[in-house]
């Protein structure tokens, strides 16, 4: 039974499923930062 | 639960919790120790008067620069989500850590004013040097004192004290909080030092002129000294943080060392063995370009890599065929079938101590080596790809720790059913208040729950 206090009941993937997929986000989100920045270096001319 | 509860579809609230939080780490670390390495090197370079020195410095201010602002939205963002999706578990840890929180807080405008001050005053205090450097150290000194408030937190979660939720200190000092801050402190260098390591090598191997190649050369050897160097320290802490957790919590300890998750140690040794083993063959391989020829030194090194790959070769074996349950990778009998030279007294013991003891040995000849200077500028593509695999490494290894720490707290048996604890014997992982058996709550009462 649904627990009265839930405020939607949302469909979620399996515990596995889950982990990987965090996983990847934090790959994602990190590593786009990480590039960011590795484009500024290469693209903009000395880091000095 | 007093009020609505709030799931996010697909992913789960856990997992947005998850994401945000090693997201920020990863860029929280990696600024703690850029500030603390390149502040030591822009004083080194005072002292040394070598241009190189101060280069990197301002370079790890730049770097700084661009990845606070992403750095800091996310606990922006974490917090929001944590007052959203926890609110039970939030007001708690707010009302029982509140100094620590309320130090963060200040901690956070400090380092603002002072990283931003330490870059932007670079060339206008080029004649006032030692007033500069002064000002890197300083942000350094913040940074490192909002990760002992935020490690506070991160110890209380998982090991609340005996005393009253009231009782500031006991809170301040649980009994996870010293060797927790210990083993962050050192591994925010030695994470930091692969990561300029791996930028060096980068960008040695996209580097056409001479001059940049001799500097990221050197850059990558100095990344490494940092990041080996105090990756050495890391197995001696680990233990004394490992210690405090078996005593304190022993259901935790018992779930990441032996239970469902014991997994993660053989995952950890994988990572310090392509650590180490990277690392030294580096140091060997940079030991043909030292000024003066040492062939003694370098066939020591020779010997150092060998021992290093067996202790690390040790550390790799299970201690029983069930590798990882989770997703099916159990193998003749599981947990019953031992696989000889895998238990953990004495093989992981031997394994970890000799990596010890072979790295600080092969370090100590490599920076024998070092002060007798290099010829930068000649290192080989596989040097660097050893330099990019550790920085790769430990970012994993970042992944690896702070999972194992978060997870811990699912070790033991909440009454409500839940999977684990937010704060440990206080709060469940459906936010219930459990008083019987929370080492914060002096009594039994209707605030703090019925059991």
């Amino acid at each position: 039974m649904m627990d009265p206090l839930l405020i939607w009941e949302v469909p979620l993937f399996p515990p596995l499923v889950r982990f990987f997929v965090g996983l990847l986000l934090v790959l994602v989100w990190a590593g786009g930062s990480l590039l960011f920045i590795y484009w500024i270096f290469t693209m903009y001319g000395k880091d000095e | 639960m007093p009020i609505g509860d709030i799931e996010i579809p697909g992913i789960g609230k856990e997992v947005v919790m998850a994401v945000i939080w090693q997201s920020h780490i990863l860029w929280a670390a990696a600024i703690i120790g850029l500030i603390f390495i390149g502040a030591i090197a822009e004083y080194v370079g005072v002292i040394t008067k070598q241009r190189r020195y101060d280069r990197f410095a301002k370079g790890t201010a730049i770097a700084t620069i661009l990845l606070f602002a992403t750095g800091s939205f996310t606990p922006i963002l974490g917090l929001l989500m944590l007052t959203t999706l926890y609110p039970v578990f939030w007001s708690y840890a707010q009302n029982i850590l509140f100094w620590p929180l309320f130090a963060e807080a200040f901690m956070f405008v400090g380092e603002i004013i002072l990283i931003y001050a330490w870059y932007a005053s670079w060339d206008k205090l080029a004649y006032r040097k030692k007033l500069h450097v002064v000002l890197g150290f300083m942000a350094a000194m913040l940074l490192i004192a909002q990760q002992t408030f935020i490690n506070v937190v991160g110890s209380y979660l998982l090991t609340p004290p005996a005393s009253e939720a009231a009782d500031v200190a006991a809170s301040y000092l649980n009994p996870t909080f010293l060797p927790l801050n210990m083993h962050r402190f050192v591994g925010n260098i030695s994470y930091a030092g692969f990561l300029i390591a791996g930028w060096g090598a980068l960008h040695y191997l996209r580097s056409t002129r001479e001059e940049d190649r001799e500097y990221y050369d050197w850059m990558g050897h100095w990344g490494l000294v940092w990041g080996f160097g105090f990756l050495l320290l890391q197995p001696f802490i680990g233990y004394g943080y490992l210690k405090a957790i078996r005593e304190h919590n022993t259901e935790a300890f018992e779930y990441i060392m032996q239970g469902e998750k014991s997994w993660l140690f053989n995952l950890l040794a994988i990572e310090l063995a392509i650590m180490a083993v990277a690392a030294v063959a580096y140091c060997l391989h940079k030991l043909k370009f030292a000024e003066k020829p040492m062939p003694t030194l370098r066939n020591m090194t020779v010997g150092s890599l060998w021992f290093m790959s067996l202790f690390a070769l040790l550390n790799l074996i299970p201690a029983d065929a069930s590798l990882v349950p989770q997703i099916g990778w159990e193998f003749l009998n599981g947990e019953e079938t031992k696989i000889p030279l895998g238990s953990m007294y004495p093989w992981k013991y031997v394994g970890i101590i000799g990596m010890m003891l072979v790295g600080i040995f092969a370090l100590g000849l490599y920076l024998k080596a070092t002060a007798g200077g290099f010829r930068w500028g000649q290192a080989s593509r596989w040097s660097q790809y050893a330099l990019i695999a550790t920085a790769v490494t430990v970012v994993f290894t970042m992944f690896t720790m702070g999972y194992t720490r978060e997870t811990a707290r699912r070790g033991a048996d909440p009454p409500d059913g839940s999977d684990g604890y937010l704060i440990n014997s206080c709060v469940t992982l459906q936010q219930e208040i459990v008083a019987a058996g929370c080492p914060a709550a002096p009594e039994v009462t209707p605030e703090k729950g019925t059991p």
